[in-house]
C-alpha cells in the first residue's frame, strides 16, 4: 500500500464552506438555490475529490435508493397538514384528507436536502480529512474527548457498515430489488452497529477509568453553564421574551462559543498538525461561521408557508444575499488550491 | 493472580451452557494456553477472565471469578473485535492512546519513536488507518495494545489472526522481552500454537465441546458447476500499483494461491475479480468470495434465514442458531458452506484457514478438492504457502 503524504491545508473552512450550502439551502426553500447547491457539489466532487477506484460518483449509488425518496415524498406532502392552498382532497367513506400545496413545496424541499446531505457526508468521508478537526482534551474534559472523537469515529463506522453490507452483496452474487436493499440494508446496519457500539461500551469505560491527569477543576465547572444558557433560552420561547428569543438565543451562541473556545485553548492538545492555518484561511472560517450564524439566526417564521410561486421562482433577495451568495461561489475557486 | 470456581455461563438468548463447572486457579508469572474447538467457549473464558466486571461478555454467570490483581493492570485483546482506531493518522493514534496512558506531553514524541522504530514501522507515521490492509490495521492494532503501558497479565484472543511471520516475529520477540523484564504473564488463545511455543512454556487448559455447531453440509450427489472458457485476467486497472502487472489464468478444475506478506494487495486482488471496484470483465456467472472477515457477509439474524434461497434444503440443523452467537471459525465455515451451496464457477477464499482449528481445517480442505473435481475453480490466500495437495499454481506477490 502507499505511503500517502497529508496535504497542509485546514479542513475545517472546507468543511464550513460546505455547512453554508446546506444551510443557504435549507432556510431559503427555493428550487434554484438547491440545484445551485447541487451543481457547486457536483464541480467539487469533480474536480476537488480525486477519483479512484475505491469509490463509485455519488448518483451511482443514490438511484438505488429512489423507493426511499418516494416513501418520504409520501410521508411528507400526504400526512404533514402545512399549508392553506388545497392542491386536492380525497374522500374515501366519509373520511376526507386534503395535499396542500405547501406540504408538496416541503415535500421536495426536504428531499433535495437530503441528497444534498448524503452528498456532503459522501464528500467529506471521501476526502479523509475528518480527522483534522478532531482534538485531545484531557483533565475531566476527557469526557470530551472520547464524546467528540467518537462521534466522528462513529459516523466513519457508519459509513463503513454500508461498505460492508454493499461488499457482501457482491461476494454473495445476490440480486436484492431495490426495496429488499433498504429493508435489508436497515436491518444489517442496525444489527452491526448495535453489535460494533455494545462491543466498544467496556473499551471506553476502560479508557475513561484509566485517565491519570492531572487538571485544575475550574475549566470544567464552568463549561455546564454552556448548555444551561441553551435549555434557559428554549424555555423563554413563546412566553414575554419570544420577540427577542433569536436575539437573545444568538447572543447566547457566541457567549457559548467565545467561553468554549476560551476553555479549549487552555486544555487544547493538537494532535501532529499536518495543516497551516493562512490568513486566507482563518479569514474564510470567520466569514462562512459567520454566514452560518446570520442565516440560522434570521431565519423567516413563514418558514412552512412557502407556495409553489415563491419555490420556483428566482426571488428578489436584497443585495447583501446575492453579495453574499456571489462570495460563497467565489470561495469554491479559493478552496481548490493545493487541490488540482 | 485469578481464581475461577465452578463457573457456569450462558448467552443471553441462548439455552446451551457455553461454560460448566469450569474451575482453576492461575497463577502469577505463568503462561497460560486455553486450548478447544470451535465453540468450545475459549473466548469467553477469556473475556470472563479479563474483566473483574465481566463487561466483555453478557450473559447468565453463576459460580465465582476472584481476581487478586487490579483492573488497570490486565489487558484484554480480541484480534477479532471492532476496530477502535480514532485517527485517521497512525502517528495521532499513537499520541492518542499515550495521552490516555498518562504520557507526559515533553516525552511523548520520543516514546512514539522508540515503538515505531522496534516494530519497524516508522515509515507508517505519515499513513492513513484507512489505508491499511486488514493484516497491517491488525499488526498495529496489537502493538498499540501491548506496548503502550505495562501490564501484569495480557489476555490475548487469537492476536496472530492475519499476521505474516515476520510481524508475528516482532510480536514474539517483545512479549518475551517484557515476560522477562516485568513478570507479565499471558494468557492466549490461538489455533497455530507452534511459533509461541519456540519463545514461551505454556500450561494448558482444555475446553470440550457440548453440542457446538459442527460443520454440516456436504455436497449433493446431483451437484453440478457448469463449464466456463478458460481466459486471462489482468489487473491493470486495479486500485493497487502493486498488482497491475500481476495476472491470473482462470480455468475449470484448478486451485491458486495467492501467497503475500501484510499490505501486498491479496484482498484487493481478490476484490478486483469480483468487480468490487471497476468491472474486471470476467466471462463468468456465478462468482463467489468469502471474506476474511465473514462476519460482515451475514445479512440475517439467524442462520435459517441465510439459506431460504437454496433449493434441496428444508432443514438446516442449525436453523435457529444466531449468526452473532457463532465463533470466528463457525462464521468463516458456515459461510464457505453457504457459498458452496450456490454452485460457484469461481470461488475466491480469502484468508479461509487463518483461524481454524484443525478439524475445521481438514473438513475445508476436502470440501475445497471436491469442489475442484466438479469443475469449479478456487483462489485461495495466505500469507505463506499452505502444505495442500492439489495448488495448481502459487502466485507470489
Amino acid at each position: 500500500m502507499e505511503n500517502k503524504q497529508i496535504d497542509s491545508h485546514p479542513f475545517l473552512p472546507r468543511l464550513l464552506f460546505l455547512l453554508c450550502f446546506i444551510v443557504l439551502a435549507f432556510t431559503s426553500v427555493q428550487l434554484f438555490v438547491h440545484f445551485w447547491v447541487l451543481a457547486i457539489f457536483a464541480l467539487y466532487e469533480k474536480y476537488i475529490l480525486p477519483m479512484n477506484a475505491f469509490r463509485k460518483p455519488y448518483w451511482h449509488g443514490l438511484l438505488r435508493y429512489f423507493p426511499f425518496f418516494c416513501v418520504l415524498f409520501v410521508l411528507y406532502a400526504g400526512f404533514l397538514q402545512v399549508g392553506q392552498t388545497p392542491v386536492f382532497t380525497i374522500s374515501l367513506r366519509g373520511y376526507s384528507w386534503t395535499v396542500f400545496q405547501e406540504s408538496l413545496v416541503f415535500a421536495v424541499h426536504y428531499i433535495l436536502l437530503f441528497v444534498e446531505i448524503f452528498w456532503l457526508s459522501y464528500l467529506i468521508l471521501h476526502e479523509k480529512k475528518i480527522d483534522q478537526i478532531q482534538c485531545f482534551f484531557h483533565g475531566s474534559l476527557f469526557l470530551l474527548t472520547l464524546n467528540w472523537n467518537g462521534s466522528i469515529q462513529q459516523s466513519k463506522q457508519l459509513f463503513a457498515v454500508k461498505q460492508n453490507f454493499d461488499q457482501a452483496i457482491h461476494a454473495r452474487g445476490v440480486q436484492f430489488s431495490r426495496t429488499q436493499t433498504i429493508i435489508t440494508l436497515f436491518a444489517y446496519s442496525m444489527r452491526h452497529m448495535l453489535i460494533k457500539i455494545n462491543r466498544q461500551i467496556p473499551v471506553f469505560r476502560q479508557m475513561w477509568k484509566s485517565k491519570t491527569f492531572f487538571s485544575p477543576k475550574w475549566p470544567e465547572r464552568w463549561i455546564w453553564i454552556v448548555p444551561i444558557f441553551f435549555f434557559t433560552a428554549a424555555f423563554l420561547k413563546g412566553s414575554f421574551a419570544s420577540e427577542l428569543y433569536l436575539k437573545v438565543q444568538l447572543l447566547i451562541f457566541v457567549l457559548g462559543v467565545s467561553m468554549f473556545y476560551f476553555i479549549a485553548v487552555y486544555q487544547y492538545e493538537k494532535m501532529s498538525s499536518p495543516h497551516t492555518w493562512t490568513l486566507l484561511d482563518m479569514l474564510l472560517f470567520c466569514f462562512f461561521t459567520a454566514w452560518i450564524c446570520y442565516r440560522v439566526f434570521t431565519v423567516s417564521s413563514d418558514f412552512y408557508m412557502v407556495t409553489w410561486f415563491d419555490f420556483v421562482f428566482v426571488p428578489m433577495w436584497p443585495v447583501h444575499m446575492w453579495g453574499a451568495w456571489l462570495l460563497l461561489s467565489g470561495s469554491f475557486f479559493m478552496l481548490k488550491r493545493g487541490q488540482m | 493472580m485469578i481464581e475461577c470456581k465452578q463457573v457456569d455461563f450462558r448467552y443471553r438468548r441462548s439455552q446451551k451452557k457455553i461454560l460448566s463447572q469450569f474451575s482453576f486457579h492461575f497463577e502469577e508469572a505463568k503462561h497460560y494456553y486455553i486450548k478447544g474447538e470451535h465453540g468450545a467457549g475459549k473466548s469467553t473464558l477469556m473475556k470472563l477472565l479479563a474483566s473483574q466486571q465481566f463487561s466483555f461478555v453478557e450473559g447468565e454467570m453463576q459460580g465465582d471469578i476472584l481476581h487478586f490483581i487490579p483492573q488497570p493492570r490486565i489487558l484484554f485483546f480480541d484480534a477479532r473485535d471492532v476496530e477502535l482506531f480514532f485517527y485517521e493518522k497512525i502517528y495521532d493514534e499513537f499520541y492518542y492512546i499515550l495521552r490516555c496512558v498518562g504520557y507526559p506531553r515533553n516525552n511523548i514524541e520520543t516514546q512514539i519513536a522508540l515503538i515505531m522504530s522496534y516494530f519497524q514501522i516508522e515509515s507508517w507515521s505519515h499513513r492513513l488507518v484507512s489505508d491499511l490492509s486488514m493484516g497491517e490495521k491488525q499488526y498495529l492494532k496489537l502493538i498499540l495494545a501491548i506496548a503502550t503501558k505495562q501490564y501484569q497479565l495480557m489476555c490475548l484472543d487469537e492476536p496472530f489472526l492475519h499476521l505474516d511471520d515476520v510481524h508475528k516475529h516482532f510480536i514474539l520477540q517483545y512479549l518475551e522481552q517484557i515476560s522477562q523484564d516485568f513478570d507479565t504473564s499471558l494468557i492466549v488463545i490461538d489455533h497455530q500454537i507452534q511459533a509461541w511455543e519456540q519463545y514461551f512454556h505454556f500450561e494448558t487448559i482444555e475446553l470440550t465441546t457440548q453440542d457446538a455447531y459442527q460443520p454440516w453440509f456436504t455436497l449433493p450427489e446431483n451437484y453440478q458447476i457448469n463449464s466456463f472458457p478458460e481466459q486471462k485476467v489482468d489487473f491493470i486497472k486495479a486500485p493497487l500499483p502493486a498488482i497491475q502487472e500481476q495476472c491470473i489464468t482462470l480455468k475449470p478444475g484448478q486451485i491458486n494461491m495467492i501467497v503475500g506478506k501484510n499490505g501486498s494487495g491479496k484482498t484487493t486482488m481478490c476484490k478486483y475479480l469480483m468487480d468490487m471496484f471497476v468491472p474486471a470483465n470476467i466471462a463468468i456467472s456465478c462468482k463467489r468470495m468469502l471474506m476474511a472477515d465473514a462476519k460482515t457477509m451475514y445479512f440475517y439474524t439467524t442462520l435459517g434465514e441465510e439459506w431460504t434461497d437454496v433449493d434441496g434444503i428444508d432443514l438446516h440443523p442449525y436453523a435457529t442458531f444466531y449468526s452473532q452467537h457463532l465463533s470466528y471459525g463457525q462464521c468463516k465455515v458456515e459461510m464457505f458452506q453457504r457459498l458452496l451451496a450456490d454452485g460457484p464457477q469461481l470461488l475466491i477464499l480469502d484468508d479461509l484457514f487463518d483461524g481454524l482449528h484443525d478439524s475445521y481445517r481438514s473438513g475445508a480442505y476436502r470440501m475445497i478438492q471436491e469442489l475442484k473435481n466438479k469443475g469449479s475453480m478456487i483462489i485461495l490466500t495466505g500469507t505463506q504457502d499452505l502444505d495442500m495437495e492439489g495448488i495448481d499454481e502459487v502466485i507470489s506477490i
